[in-house]
């Protein structure tokens, strides 16, 4: 039984279809591929900004606040990853499934969890 | 002198604010267009007061629309390779119609890779081994079969759906099953999309003889494909029929600047015509995307309403073709079945000057045969219903 998946409707707008094509061969989502073929169509990388890899919890916080990603309170590592690429991916696509809104003046991120592993470079 | 309607011309720039008009180059954002008609039309409101008089005060001048249209030859980017993202003109104005800038800037796979071992028909092939498992990955796009006898542009052609399994639905039928190897070509390809995000704006200058006019939230109201058959009776040139609506940012006196020659534009003869798989003879193809534009009320603007945004299209194809027996090609039956066909038009011949329109999925409403010239003919329209990429033009490049 092959796993049936799907590239998403894309922009009115340059994509490059090699990237489309080597992101889904190395594995990432089909929207994930889809973001980063709209990014390589407009001559930019879809980790502009910081990049998320090998980033503690408080250090990807940091980057959520500054991406005004809103995360929920009990947000882990992966939550606080996938809400970042969610919000990339969004600026990219549209807002398929994610309302980009500013953190909301006295609504605190959740703090760093020390029992939350570090992802990337930094689990080794 | 009087003012001469040959010096015209216009140039598209992509806007990417509303309201912020992005300056287009007078010469590198150029692109010859025809029958340019552009209106600036008066907005009047009626002055009911009463004048003591039988006579009435004339109407209040409140604001201006502008509005226009014009046809782009539907002229392939030419050159050796696959123009750079947003390089080839037309496809601005595509784009600010809801398509897609596809670019395979690199063909896939690098080589010509054996097609895959089962499935291989007459209107299928298996792709190999690096072919994706997406589904519809390559849907609309150009294919070349390169182990196909024949001249280059026999050796391409197009994809109507792709599954997992890697099996590519062929938008016409081979003389011979597929075999032997496949390539998914360099190509640059307007696929129309169902994203539910808003197709851009453009900002445009356009030359009427020695006046400027900058046009800003340049937004595409209509849009037409018209594809006639070029015959040895006669010869008409295949075009983007395009209409607009926009606001003047600014105009004033400068001269007309000069328009590069772009080269000849492919006739569509001696290329194919398939519908629902099988080739039909005919003298013009349309496909009609309706286009409707609205504009939301809003006091901050001048004329009282924001920019143009598109808010609906019904993507309508008609077709003048011949009528053909029932043992050939029933349209009766289709219409009545309403089952979806493939409608696929190819022309040009080498690399870069070869297009292709590719519709995967259309329903036949019913065709009226038509008499009294030498032939029987049906015209009629199709439907296509909202698919992604449920319309594309394709400018492959190859070498076969």
């Amino acid at each position: 039984m092959i796993d049936e998946i799907r590239v998403p409707p894309l922009p009115s707008e340059a994509v490059d279809f090699n990237a489309l094509h080597d992101a889904l061969d190395k594995g990432d989502s089909p929207e994930l591929a889809a973001a980063k073929a709209v990014a390589s169509g407009r001559g930019i990388d879809l980790d502009v900004g910081a990049s998320l890899k090998g980033k503690s919890k408080a250090d990807l916080i940091k980057i959520a606040e500054k991406d005004a990603v809103v995360l929920p309170q009990d947000a882990t590592v992966a939550d606080i990853i996938e809400a970042i690429e969610g919000k990339r991916i969004a600026d990219l696509l549209g807002p398929v499934a994610y309302v980009a809104e500013p953190l909301q003046s006295g609504v605190d991120v959740p703090p760093a969890d020390p029992a939350d592993p570090p992802v990337g470079d930094d689990a080794k | 002198m009087a003012r001469k309607s040959n010096k015209t011309a216009m140039a598209f720039a992509m806007q990417a604010q509303t309201d912020v008009f992005v300056i287009p180059s007078a010469s590198l954002d150029l692109y010859p267009v025809s029958n340019l008609n552009f209106s600036i039309a008066g907005i009047t409101v009626e002055n009911p007061e009463y004048t003591g008089s039988i006579h009435k005060n004339g109407p209040d001048v409140v604001g201006k629309t502008i509005s226009g249209s014009f046809n782009i030859n539907m002229r392939p980017p030419g050159g050796d390779d696959v123009p750079v993202a947003n390089a080839y003109i037309p496809g601005r104005v595509l784009k600010a119609a809801k398509f897609t800038e596809t670019i395979v800037s690199a063909p896939i796979p690098a080589a010509a890779e054996a097609i895959g071992g089962a499935g291989n028909t007459t209107t299928a092939v298996t792709l190999g081994a690096t072919a994706g498992t997406a589904v519809d990955l390559y849907k609309g796009m150009a294919l070349l079969l390169p182990t196909i006898i024949g001249p280059a542009r026999d050796k391409i052609t197009a994809i109507r759906s792709y599954s997992a399994a890697k099996l590519a639905a062929l938008m016409e039928t081979l003389d011979l099953a597929a075999s032997g190897t496949y390539q998914i070509p360099k190509q640059v390809s307007y696929q129309r999309s169902i994203s539910e995000s808003d197709a851009p704006l453009l900002s445009v200058s356009q030359w009427l003889d020695g006046m400027r006019y900058d046009l800003v939230n340049f937004r595409i109201s209509g849009l037409r494909w018209v594809m006639p058959v070029s015959t040895r009776d006669g010869a008409t040139t295949p075009t983007f029929e395009v209409t607009y609506t926009a606001t003047i940012n600014s105009y004033g006196d400068e001269a007309t600047p000069a328009i590069p020659a772009k080269g000849a534009t492919p006739s569509f003869k001696d290329g194919k015509l398939f519908v629902a798989g099988k080739a039909v003879g005919g003298s013009n193809l349309t496909v009609d995307f309706g286009l409707r534009t609205a504009y939301a009320p809003d006091p901050n603007y001048a004329d009282g309403s924001g920019a143009g945004e598109l808010v609906e299209s019904t993507t309508t194809i008609n077709m003048d073709r011949q009528a053909y027996l029932k043992a050939q090609f029933y349209t009766l039956a289709m219409a009545e079945g309403q089952a979806y066909y493939p409608v696929y038009a190819q022309w040009g011949y080498t690399g870069g000057k070869l297009v292709q329109v590719v519709v995967p999925d259309a329903r036949f409403n019913y065709q009226s045969p038509t008499l009294g010239q030498d032939f029987i003919t049906e015209t009629g329209d199709m439907y296509v219903d909202v698919f992604d990429r449920n319309v594309c033009i394709n400018f492959p490049y190859f070498l076969a």
